[in-house]
């Protein structure tokens, strides 16, 4: 048993306290900032300006927040890691020479004017915005000193090298104009294009925003909005995302692995959970309600028979869950697998998985021996419900679990491996899966709740302060306490969980694009 | 698949190159080391042991008679010894009796974590209390040993490797404001982080080529605009370009200092040598195969220049996965706990609040054999790291013989208490140098109230790599404590 729990149950993560610095109710916006490029967000770049020949420079994430791994303040190029930026760029710079025609757009390889076509056309495209001539030619004066020391193709690996290892292609800048003095300052239009494109399809401008950007246009807030609804459409890798992040889903394969999972049906789970992400939110611009009970989902034969319900034929194709057992993401298999666990921590797991993670609520864990406190309160021979019960009023441990347990409880029917069961195998026992949750009475079981879950305002609000925090690459707040999280989660609110709405509630907002002089 | 050194040296960087011989960045290589460059790496394993288990003993079963003995005298082939799996390589390690993770029970401060507990992990290899919510950023602002060795010595990576995934505190290294960095749990990631696809070992018949001026050029293109947006921010943000643009200087090669003088010819690693590790990683049935991987990563990219630091954990505390290990189930405890037991709270915790007759002697067992289990998984790495010659001693020495190898446990004193007292350590490698091989050591009068803090053992490593001006390594609110400074003097050549 993992989590044991201390009193302080009832605050929210983020209203405010320790690592969460800056957040301000009356004045969320951030501190002129740059944020570094994800690894995913470099791959994709170096396949925009090389094709997907071109090889992944293997470098690492920062620190995740709270599961959250895009976070400007960990995304850093230090000592750790320096050198896999170096190494992976160069291997980026080795197949640019060894493929120089392909690479550098030109007809004319192993010809100064093959160097002036690159110059024209990649600074400016690696950069994401206007590149000077002054800029320019300081690549050319590397380009020529080391064609003349060494050859021709070290010359031009140097140049793809000295582009993609500069702070203009590795972060994105979130400055305003050089010079401004104000104490409040707007980000310039390519900064804003840069921002929109990355963090809503973690990629670079499209020429679309880039010309909104050349246009002077991205400071008002529909002209966002519009490009937000249009790049919707590009937006599934990074909603997916999202859902693994902010429910902690990193630990399906480890978890898949202690509950006997074979590893390819762990990858089927894997792929259902983004395809459904992606159907209901970006194919269907759907809502809250409807990822938390859709009956329906994308799956292979292999999953759809380990759910007992049948499939068309093969492939990845969409199924119809048994309404009576599953509906939305937490009854698929991936979460309830990622948050399992063999024997019967399922309760705990599952319930802290939902109360903290999703409903956002600050939890320390007790250093303690937990079985052995568990035997010591209720004997090894309890049943499941026996040990919630004994827990919630236990002193000590009733704190979060009296609120958490309950939670865990209605997903009993779901054994650690994800599949139905009426009873535990261990014992024999019925499982039982009503409980009482605070504000909606008797419910039973894991659909009832995620029911319940997609009205709760812990859950939704919770939502928005992650999602906030996610595509900001930072702590903006709760919205019981921040505006622009307070408005957005109104707006959600009000749109039905629309989560386009949503997204374009945060994009419209004028701390979207303004940032503090520190 | 063979290139020229002029090729090799392009796609190494002629600056690492030289980082990877150089004793420290800034100094030209002239000469012929007399050894190879000393690397380090760090190896965990949890669960914690009893120094009764993990000592050496005379042949009649006593304790070693003075705190200061040769192993050749003493032995790990008794019934209860957890290091049996190591007798063959007596002369290689050093066995520390007596150390003690001290820093986590001062409590110096208010938000530091001052208890017991599966904090470990955090402290191995700062010297610092973690903070009281243990959840990631360590909180004490200074790097880890691996961070700030590599930070010293150059070379294209650092290396931080698990045989499982981890996240939040269950890590061993933090970057130079505190955070953790998680390690790679797959050996093909590690390899590759180590060697590029491209990467093709040296021609040692063909002439070498110096880059370093080619090579400073695209550095300071670079470089120059790093410090020109850093003057645009200031605070945090401006901090966080100062690191970027001090970690660049760290890796850009000095002027002139080329591949000359350099043992590189014997590296035989191509970026098409991905180890083959089957698709359990992760599995607990696949550790030895993992760890054997992943050790022979590090071996090859200690030998290539490519890294000089390295981290290994050899598994967490949780879960309680030596379930599967055949010695482990063999040992009855299925018998005492079923099917289904777990190996820590089932025999680590029990094992000490059983009484005493058959099933706390069935315990015993159990627990036991999954610790000289772990032990088995540090001779793997032992064997990895000596099975290659250094290409770059001159001497013909292996890596192990280069390699300061720093094996801690999670718990000492009893295991079961999670005390931070008497922690099992041994030193392996690097002979000759600064540390002293073949020795069992007791630091201290074992069961008395003083105290050895790690942190000595921090320092000395420091000290083994060249970094002879660190005088302390740790929490700072203890660096002007006498006990806490200083080399390990039983330790040092």
């Amino acid at each position: 048993m993992a989590l044991a729990l201390a009193s302080g149950c009832e605050g929210i993560i983020g209203d405010g306290g320790r690592n969460e610095p800056g957040t301000d109710p009356m004045d969320p916006r951030f501190e002129a900032r740059v944020w570094r490029l994800s690894p995913p967000q470099i791959e994709a770049e170096v396949e925009r300006l090389f094709g997907p020949e071109a090889p992944t420079p293997n470098v690492p994430p920062g620190a995740a927040e709270y599961g959250l791994t895009n976070i400007a303040d960990t995304a850093l190029v230090d000592t750790g890691n320096a050198g896999l930026f170096v190494e992976g760029i160069r291997t980026v710079g080795d197949w640019a020479a060894a493929n120089g025609a392909t690479a550098a757009r030109c007809d004319s390889y192993g010809t100064p004017d093959c160097v002036d076509t690159f110059l024209g056309w990649f600074p400016e495209a690696a950069f994401r915005g206007p590149v000077s001539d002054a800029e320019r030619s300081e690549l050319r004066a590397v380009f020529d000193q080391n064609a003349a020391d060494y050859d021709y193709d070290y010359a031009f690996a140097s140049v793809v090298r000295a582009v993609l290892l500069s702070p203009r292609f590795l972060y994105r800048w979130e400055l305003g104009e050089p010079g401004a003095d104000d104490a409040i300052i707007e980000l310039d239009d390519y900064e804003i294009a840069n921002l929109m494109s990355f963090s809503i399809t973690d990629g670079a401008p499209d020429d679309e925003l880039l010309a909104a950007a050349a246009g002077g246009t991205l400071r008002d807030a529909d002209v966002r909005e519009a490009q937000a609804r249009r790049l919707m459409d590009r937006s599934d890798a990074v909603w997916q995302r999202f859902f693994w992040e902010w429910l902690e889903m990193a630990t399906l394969q480890a978890q898949g692995n202690e509950v006997g999972l074979p590893p390819a049906l762990v990858e089927q789970m894997e792929e259902e959970y983004q395809a459904f992400v992606s159907n209901v939110v970006v194919e269907r611009r759907g809502t809250l309600r409807e990822l938390l009970t859709s009956d329906q989902s994308w799956a292979r034969p292999e999953l759809a028979e380990f759910y007992g319900v049948s499939h068309p034929g093969d492939g990845l194709q969409p199924i119809t869950m048994d309404a009576s057992q599953r509906s939305g993401l937490l009854t698929q298999g991936a979460w309830l697998v990622a948050h399992g666990k063999d024997g019967r921590a399922n309760v705990v797991r599952r319930g802290m998985a939902v109360f903290r993670d999703a409903m956002c609520r600050n939890i320390t864990p007790l250093d303690i021996d937990l079985e052995a406190a568990l035997d010591e309160l209720v004997g090894p021979g309890a049943t499941v419900r026996e040990i919630v019960v004994a827990r919630g009023e236990d002193s000590t441990c009733g704190a979060c679990h009296r609120l958490a347990d309950p939670i865990g409880l209605a997903f009993e029917s779901f054994s650690g491996d994800g599949s139905w069961q009426t009873t535990y195998a261990a014992d024999g026992n019925p499982v039982e899966t009503h409980i009482t949750f605070p504000g909606a009475g008797e419910i039973d079981g894991a659909t009832d709740l995620s029911q319940i879950l997609a009205d709760d305002p812990a859950f939704r609000s919770c939502l928005v302060q992650r999602f906030a925090h996610f595509l900001m690459g930072g702590q903006v707040g709760s919205p019981e306490v921040v505006r622009w999280t307070g408005e957005a989660d109104q707006t959600f609110l009000e749109s039905g969980g629309n989560f386009e709405e949503l997204l374009v509630d945060l994009v419209r907002d004028p701390a979207f694009i303004e940032r503090r002089k520190p | 698949m063979s290139i020229s050194r002029r090729d090799f040296a392009k796609l190494l960087g002629a600056g690492t190159l030289g980082a990877a011989l150089a004793p420290s960045f800034g100094r030209r290589v002239t000469a012929q080391p007399p050894m190879g460059p000393v690397r380090f790496l760090a190896i965990r394993t949890p669960h914690g042991v009893d120094r009764d288990w993990w000592v050496p003993k005379n042949g009649d079963g006593s304790d070693p008679r003075t705190a200061d003995e040769a192993l050749s005298g003493l032995t790990f082939d008794y019934d209860m010894a957890v290091l049996t799996p190591l007798m063959g390589w007596r002369d290689k390690i050093t066995i520390l009796d007596g150390l003690d993770t001290q820093c986590t029970k001062e409590n110096t401060r208010a938000g530091v974590y001052s208890n017991h507990g599966h904090n470990e992990q955090g402290t191995m290899l700062t010297g610092a209390q973690g903070p009281s919510d243990r959840e990631g950023n360590f909180g004490d602002g200074h790097p880890s040993l691996d961070f700030a060795l590599h930070a010293r010595l150059g070379a294209p990576v650092l290396l931080t490797s698990a045989v499982e995934g981890t996240g939040t505190w269950k890590c061993m290294s933090y970057d130079d404001a505190g955070r953790f960095r998680a390690p790679q749990a797959d050996p093909r990631v590690a390899f590759r982080a180590a060697f590029p696809e491209g990467f093709v070992p040296p021609d040692p018949t063909e002439p070498a080529v110096d880059y370093a001026n080619g090579e400073r050029r695209i550095f300071g293109y670079d470089q120059s605009a790093l410090e020109a947006l850093e003057g645009r921010l200031s605070g945090s943000e401006a901090d966080k370009i100062r690191a970027h643009i001090d970690a660049m200087a760290a890796l850009t090669p000095e002027a002139g200092m080329g591949p000359g003088g350099m043992f590189v010819g014997s590296c035989t690693t191509s970026g098409s040598d991905v180890p083959s590790v089957g698709p359990n990683v992760g599995d607990y049935t696949n550790v030895s195969t993992v760890t054997r991987a992943h050790a022979d990563v590090i071996t090859q990219a200690f030998a290539c220049g490519r890294a000089r630091c390295a981290t290994l954990q050899i598994l967490n505390d949780f879960p309680n996965y030596y379930t599967d290990i055949p010695s482990v189930r063999d040992s009855g405890v299925v018998g005492v706990f079923g099917d289904g037991y777990r190996f820590h709270e089932d025999l680590v915790h029990s094992y000490w609040n059983a009484s005493e007759g058959p099933t706390k002697d069935t315990i015993r067992r159990g627990y036991l054999a999954g610790l000289r289990w772990a032990a088995g998984n540090f001779a793997l790495v032992l064997e990895a790291l000596d099975s290659v010659v250094d290409p770059m001693d001159p001497n013909g020495g292996t890596i192990l013989d280069n390699t300061i190898v720093y094996w801690h446990n999670e718990f000492g004193h009893d295991g079961h208490d999670n005390q931070h007292t008497r922690h099992p350590v041994v030193i392996a490698g690097g002979g000759g140098r600064t540390l002293r091989l073949g020795r069992y050591l007791r630091l201290r009068d074992i069961d008395s109230s003083q105290r050895v803090p790690h942190n000595k053992l921090l320092v000395s490593i420091a000290h083994a790599l060249g970094q002879t001006d660190i005088d302390f390594f740790g929490d700072r609110d203890l660096s002007d404590r006498a006990e806490y400074r200083g080399p390990l003097e039983p330790l040092m050549v």
